[in-house]
């Protein structure tokens, strides 16, 4: 389902307007709830974090991230973007903890939507499986939260 | 059902946000309504001391063995905020060490502990009470208790409930509790054994629900 994070770190940034490479995908910035992507960070050129909105990614190609234009990147502009590029928010390894309270494991994959940047779901360590976008309610630096199994 | 102590230092999380905004720093139980106040809180992280907002206990989601659950980190509240007056003159042990007897003049032993629920919202439902010699047993609360300074009076339709294990004690509790109900279904002034006893806490409209139901496309912009 959808595209797994871990394979796109590395994947090629090119400007469509003029066809330079901007860099490599490096990181993704989420949203609280743990369900969208709003930035691409790009790695490869500088030493201050670059980022791309989502919205400014004409396609999220296999090959490929094609954005609008070299100029939409941009340097982290809240703390939301900040702790994601320090790496204090990470999706990746982060402790879950269902709404009832109780640890359920680490994040051992995420998978989304290439055309949308939309979570598709999360994959849970010591057999807990795969949790669905609709049972994600937060990412933070201290868990992601998750639905509790019966509810 | 969770020992009141075993809360103490969990962290205070955020369902919306999955971040650690407090721990637990001590219970507020007010030992004349048997009910459970609340929460004090310190920051997070060693040394770090406390904070000065509260959490009210209808504002608490769930009570697990790794977290104590909020919706969002706006529940907390500032001190004196509270409806029910978490930093009142509540206090967390005013019952400890009190002797709990049976109506039929039996001393069961002394208060060690309160027993909590861990639902939404959690509340107070029994007493740890540990006899002279052996193990402690666990004693469902109800609001016709009689307590003095020194003397818990535990009512002659609660002492078929005591349980002398915690798994066992959930469904004493909802056993009591069926019995109460079926003896007064309105639940109404027949519960409360004192004139001073405090309103109940507020009902749900203090907390919603988690966002399980909302769709990803309405994240999407």
């Amino acid at each position: 389902m959808g595209m797994k994070l871990t394979e796109c770190i590395g994947r090629r940034v090119i400007a469509s307007d003029s066809a330079e490479e901007i860099g490599e995908v490096k990181r993704f910035v989420f949203d609280q709830s743990g369900r969208s992507i709003t930035q691409v960070q790009i790695g490869g050129r500088k030493r201050k974090a670059e980022l791309v909105d989502w919205a400014d990614i004409g396609s999220f190609g296999a090959d490929a991230v094609m954005v609008t234009s070299a100029d939409r990147v941009h340097h982290p502009i809240d703390d939301r973007q900040e702790a994601m590029v320090d790496g204090d928010i990470a999706y990746l390894g982060v402790k879950v903890l269902s709404s009832d309270g109780v640890q359920v494991g680490k994040v051992d994959a995420v998978h989304f939507d290439e055309s949308s940047g939309t979570v598709l779901g999360a994959e849970i360590s010591e057999g807990f499986g795969l949790v669905p976008t609709d049972r994600i309610h937060g990412l933070g630096s201290f868990a992601l939260v998750v639905s509790a199994p019966s509810a | 059902m969770v020992r009141a102590s075993e809360v103490v230092e969990l962290p205070v999380v955020s369902i919306d946000g999955g971040e650690d905004i407090a721990e637990i720093k001590d219970v507020v139980f007010d030992g004349v309504s048997h009910r459970l106040i609340g929460f004090t809180l310190n920051k997070r992280g060693f040394f770090s001391g406390s904070l000065a907002e509260e959490l009210p206990t209808e504002h608490v989601w769930a009570i697990g063995p790794d977290a104590v659950m909020v919706t969002s980190a706006e529940r907390l509240v500032a001190p004196g905020e509270a409806s029910t007056g978490v930093s009142g003159e509540s206090d967390t042990y005013s019952v400890g060490g009190s002797r709990v007897l049976t109506s039929g003049g039996d001393d069961i032993g002394e208060i060690v502990g309160v027993i909590l629920s861990t639902g939404a919202p959690p509340e107070a439902v029994g007493y740890e009470v540990r006899p002279e010699d052996g193990d402690s047993v666990f004693v469902p609360i109800s609001a016709q208790m009689a307590l003095s300074d020194s003397n818990l009076l535990v009512p002659a339709e609660a002492t078929e409930f005591i349980r002398n294990d915690l798994a066992g004690f959930g469904a004493a509790v909802t056993g009591f509790r069926a019995k109460l109900d079926a003896a007064s279904p309105a639940r109404g002034g027949g519960q409360v054994a004192t004139g001073t006893a405090p309103p109940p806490p507020a009902e749900s409209e203090t907390y919603a629900a988690p966002v399980a139901d909302a769709g990803p496309d309405q994240e999407v912009t």
